[in-house]
């Protein structure tokens, strides 16, 4: 009985794979039905709320709880990781305005020379590979392969997850001393996270180092 | 999952999945997003920080804020 109700509010709280929902989505992974109860009983109040006081606010705040509790309450492959020993520390001993910087990021962008990810890969462990991408690639070349969130947004502009013109933008203004000639793209949709961390995410660092990088921007979906 | 994964610095901003660094083509928000997360960079002295930008999505003006922070855009 209780399976059929929290499947029941499971398909009430279906929703598309667009980026407004890209949080709230994980609901239905949730199977406590007091969680999903009070989810709806929430968003009900706060809407009636919310119009009579003419104040959208009110119901942004509550969507913005929730999607700050759904994702603490996640169980992610991140979950799944060996966690080192203490946090790895590099200081900063140069200003910005003197610093290479480079960009990296999981949201699975590729170049028209290259293969793309394989969104699932092979058991469903994703793809822990990376892509090399040159700095002065056209970035409305770049194509993206990732089923695990909304690219429409890359899509339209890839500097909304991977800010290469942006970067390009802040050296000519000097706010940053250069940007690095070669910048990386993994996917994110990897289920055991120390696949990447014991050999694809080793060979981008000594890429960087090579290269003389100063600092990475990371940037995740 | 920064509490978890444990990276240097972490900056966090309340938008969307896959839309990290801001709207496609609003060129203001996702400079001023990169420049705080730079700035970040170069300030942060305390290993795992992790920093919540204040920015509400699509409820901010980026060319104010950028003029308030003295940014170039």
């Amino acid at each position: 009985m209780q399976e059929d109700y929290i499947n029941k509010l499971k398909t009430i709280l279906n929703s598309p794979n667009t980026a407004e929902f890209g949080k709230l989505k994980y609901l239905t992974a949730i199977n406590d039905e007091s969680i999903l109860s009070q989810f709806l009983s929430e968003i009900y109040l706060a809407s009636v709320d919310s119009r009579s006081n003419n104040d959208l606010e009110i119901l942004n705040e509550i969507l913005e709880k929730w999607e700050n509790k759904i994702t603490s309450l996640w169980n992610g492959p991140h979950m799944r990781s060996k966690v080192q020993e203490g946090i790895p520390w590099t200081p900063v001993t140069k200003p910005i305005s003197q610093s290479k910087i480079a960009l990296v990021t999981t949201g699975g962008f590729y170049t028209s020379q290259q293969s793309p990810f394989e969104t699932d890969g092979p058991e469903n462990l994703g793809d822990w590979s990376y892509r090399a991408i040159p700095r002065n690639i056209p970035t409305n070349t770049l194509n993206v392969s990732h089923i695990h969130y909304d690219i429409s947004g890359p899509q339209e502009d890839i500097n909304c997850v991977f800010p290469l013109d942006i970067l390009s933008e802040l050296e000519k203004s000097g706010f940053i001393g250069s940007m690095a000639d070669t910048n990386y793209s993994f996917m994110g949709f990897i289920q055991k996270p120390d696949l990447l961390s014991e050999t694809t995410a080793i060979e981008v660092a000594a890429k960087l180092k090579a290269d003389n990088v100063d600092a990475v921007l990371l940037t995740s979906t | 999952m920064a509490d978890v994964i444990k990276p240097p610095r972490t900056v966090h901003v309340k938008f969307p999945f896959g839309r990290p660094m801001g709207e496609p083509n609003n060129k203001e928000q996702q400079k001023v997003i990169t420049i705080d997360a730079l700035n970040i960079l170069s300030s942060s002295n305390t290993p795992g920080q992790i920093t919540e930008l204040p920015y509400k999505w699509r409820r901010e003006d980026y060319i104010e804020i950028a003029k308030d922070k003295m940014y170039t855009l």
